[in-house]
């Protein structure tokens, strides 16, 4: 009867997330912008080829204006700077012309050569690129007046070259990439914790509306109060899966499809190197996050008689999350320190500090294990107290109940 | 497996019997119930009465194993309440269910939790909200109904798993004439079919109209309890109402003019365009009748008066406090 009564009230939380509009609305309107966001590259492909007939299309001209022949040789520019044509002038710059060409884009940017030491560089600043040009074009003179400066002192041109550019570095990564670890741990991260947070107090104030619409008083009198209880907890925390899972296929999915129109930028890298175990591993951090707090959340909306008293009596239970939260976060850069292994280990900060070590680090196997088996234990006892409290919650009409009172009701039903 | 050790043969229908032996609860310091016993047969209404915060909605909970007592049994046919397998219906008086959960999902929610299956909760539903002319809200949300036939949803909750102990907390607050009527007709064949309905109420009238046994709880204990008719007989039974067509006064001529008049009577009092004649004893009603008929004086009315339900309520308990061990 208890299990039947579990079921039946899983499903019917369960069918109110699907029959709610806002709920449906969002999951969906979320999908999409996981996969518009991750096609983004392909349909840029596809609006550029569109603009830009004879497929090259036409790059922004630069013009550079010396002449006094100081940087003879403007195939340098060319041969660095692929991204831009550029052509020559020997006569003196007329300002005004160049603003005036600019402001009208027949040019990207104009460098003028007044000597060697002074550089002028016109150009619109109307978008990140801006700068990175006028960078670039500073650092190529740069280089030209050093190598010339050292072909002047007699040093050979190899010499001179090797020189300018510096040591040659290569870096090899032992282990996992901590940048691109760290770009997809922080979205994960976040997913978990909203995840969490949000489903933890829909839980709160599912119970709360049942007690101040009054529900309660046939709920209670026709179903046993754990099936109540845990079949609304497992009912919102499916609820919360099956958005959480449909958002991880659709990454996944939305990667594999668009994946060779990522350039070799360090997102495209990231998301590339999530191994499926992460996300296995995700969805069970999720499960355990989810119950840990849903069940205590539940036992708070029990206690309050008003919706807006949840956010009152759920502070302790939301700076334990965001905590958790925080922790991950710092966790994030130094999950290999002490601390952060211990605080892997205390069940309400392992979901999401576990986590983020499994993806920032290589934690034993037995760690993993353990974590996981503590936190379920945990789960139990916490759902176990949440279920006294909610038993002797429910009853209570009123202001929220000292923790006196509390106590007082809790020793009462001891005696059934 | 349902056993059941009663069987109204004549009827065809089982008829369960409640009974609540030495009930006793406490809340804290706070002691609700104290050696609470009664018992309530099917085919009768039972009324449960008692000022607020009496200990009636705490009752109502233990017989529904919301929580146990402290101490004394509840049984229905002489088993525990959860291994004889009864099911409950309930109307409580703080109506709730989701004001903004379409009806059809959450009758058929409150009935699966009962016990019944999809199919039947959903035939059950059906039947009921067309039954109270509210067919086509079956998708709609409770919030949009007016009060009177929010009301009748909630009816509908409370008996849709057909219940076989019935508990109906102040059912008719919120019902108009035409809907108390429905819900009359409603009770009538609940009664009719066997069950065991609790009826709690503050309106007098329909306790009286309804209950053939009644229990008034007064902080705690059971102040009095038994059949109505009963009762009423066990007041004082020597006042006696009667109209005559005739003028005013007609009484205290008979008083002044015939001694056997003062031989009966104590005293006559008028009220509303009658008398109240007070015998000296009881029995002596027949002495009077008869003497008025001696008389020729034409008797329209003859009666003797009984306590209203009211008044006896307001004799047993007006005296406990209200509220005295309301639980939050």
């Amino acid at each position: 009867m208890k299990t039947k009564q579990l079921k039946t009230v899983l499903f019917y939380e369960y069918g109110r997330y699907l029959h709610n509009k806002v709920f449906m609305v969002l999951t969906v309107a979320v999908t999409v912008i996981i996969f518009v966001a991750l096609a983004f590259p392909r349909l840029m492909s596809l609006v550029n080829a569109a603009g830009e007939p004879g497929g090259e299309g036409e790059k922004p001209a630069v013009l550079i204006i010396d002449p006094q022949k100081f940087y003879s040789d403007e195939t340098i520019f060319a041969a660095t700077l692929t991204g831009y044509t550029f052509s020559v002038s020997r006569s003196p710059a007329d300002d005004d012309a160049l603003k005036k060409r600019i402001e009208d884009d027949e040019l990207k940017a104009v460098l003028v050569v007044e000597n060697p030491l002074e550089l002028r560089i016109f150009q619109k600043e109307n978008g990140f690129d801006s700068n990175l040009l006028a960078g670039q074009l500073q650092e190529i003179c740069k280089q030209q007046l050093q190598i010339s400066s050292l072909l002047d002192r007699g040093v050979s041109m190899n010499d001179a070259a090797a020189i300018v550019a510096g040591p040659q570095v290569e870096l090899v990564t032992v282990g996992k990439s901590f940048l691109s670890a760290y770009i997809y741990t922080y979205a994960l991260v976040m997913l978990l914790y909203m995840a969490i947070m949000l489903y933890g107090q829909f839980v709160a104030t599912s119970v709360a509306t049942e007690k101040s619409s009054r529900a309660m008083e046939l709920l209670i009198t026709s179903a046993n109060p754990d099936a109540l209880l845990f079949g609304k907890i497992l009912g919102n925390g499916l609820a919360g899966l099956s958005q959480l899972s449909l958002w991880l296929v659709t990454i996944l999915v939305g990667w594999r499809l668009n994946f060779a129109y990522w350039a070799d930028n360090p997102v495209s890298t990231a998301f590339s190197s999530i191994s499926p175990h992460i996300l296995v591993l995700m969805v069970v951090f999720y499960v355990l996050g989810f119950f840990i707090f849903a069940s205590a959340y539940g036992a708070v909306g029990s206690l309050v008689s008003r919706v807006e008293d949840i956010q009152t009596a759920a502070t302790p239970l939301m700076l334990m999350v965001i905590s958790s939260f925080t922790l991950g976060m710092f966790g994030m850069n130094f999950p290999e320190m002490a601390w952060v292994k211990v605080c892997s280990f205390i069940p309400v900060f392992t979901p999401m500090v576990m986590f983020v070590r499994v993806c920032m680090s290589d934690v034993p196997l037995w760690e993993l294990v353990v974590s996981i088996c503590l936190t379920a234990v945990a789960v139990a006892l916490i759902a176990l107290f949440s279920a006294r409290i909610y038993r002797a919650g429910i009853l209570m009409y009123g202001k929220p109940p000292t923790p006196k009172e509390l106590v007082a009701a809790l020793k009462n039903q001891k005696k059934y | 497996m349902r056993t059941f050790s009663f069987f109204n043969l004549t009827k065809g229908v089982l008829i369960l019997t409640v009974e609540l032996i030495d009930i006793e609860k406490s809340f804290g310091e706070n002691k609700v119930l104290n050696k609470v016993s009664f018992s309530a047969k099917g085919g009768g209404a039972f009324g449960l009465l008692g000022r607020n915060g009496a200990g009636k909605t705490t009752i109502i909970r233990i017989v529904m194993g919301v929580f146990p007592p402290d101490g004394g049994t509840v049984t229905v046919n002489g088993k525990r309440v959860s291994q004889s397998g009864a099911t409950f219906g309930y109307l409580p008086e703080e109506r709730g269910l989701y004001p903004k959960h379409p009806i059809g999902d959450q009758l058929v929610y409150i009935g699966r939790l009962r016990g019944q299956t999809r199919a039947d909760a959903e035939k059950s539903a059906r039947q009921w909200l067309e039954r109270f002319s509210l067919t086509d809200t079956y998708p709609k949300k409770l919030s949009v109904l007016s009060k009177g036939n929010q009301q009748k949803v909630q009816l509908a909750a409370a008996i849709i798993n057909d219940p076989d102990i019935v508990i109906l907390d102040e059912p008719f607050s919120g019902f108009d004439p035409v809907n108390a009527q429905l819900l009359k007709d409603v009770v009538g064949e609940l009664v009719g079919r066997g069950k065991v309905v609790f009826f709690s109420s503050h309106q007098m009238n329909y306790v009286e109209e309804f209950c053939e046994h009644i229990a008034i709880i007064g902080s705690g204990r059971i102040v009095l309890e038994g059949n109505l008719r009963q009762i009423k007989r066990g007041y004082d039974r020597s006042n006696v109402f009667t109209v005559l067509d005739c003028p005013g006064g007609a009484f205290l001529e008979l008083n002044k003019s015939d001694a056997r008049f003062s031989e009966i009577a104590q005293g006559v009092s008028e009220k509303n365009g009658g008398a109240i004649v007070r015998l000296r004893k009881p029995e002596y009603r027949d002495r009077l009748l008869a003497l008025l008929l001696e008389r020729n004086l034409p008797v329209e009315r003859f009666e003797v008066l009984e306590p209203t339900l009211e008044e006896i309520f307001v004799e047993k308990v007006g005296d406990t406090p209200a509220d005295g061990g309301k639980q939050k």
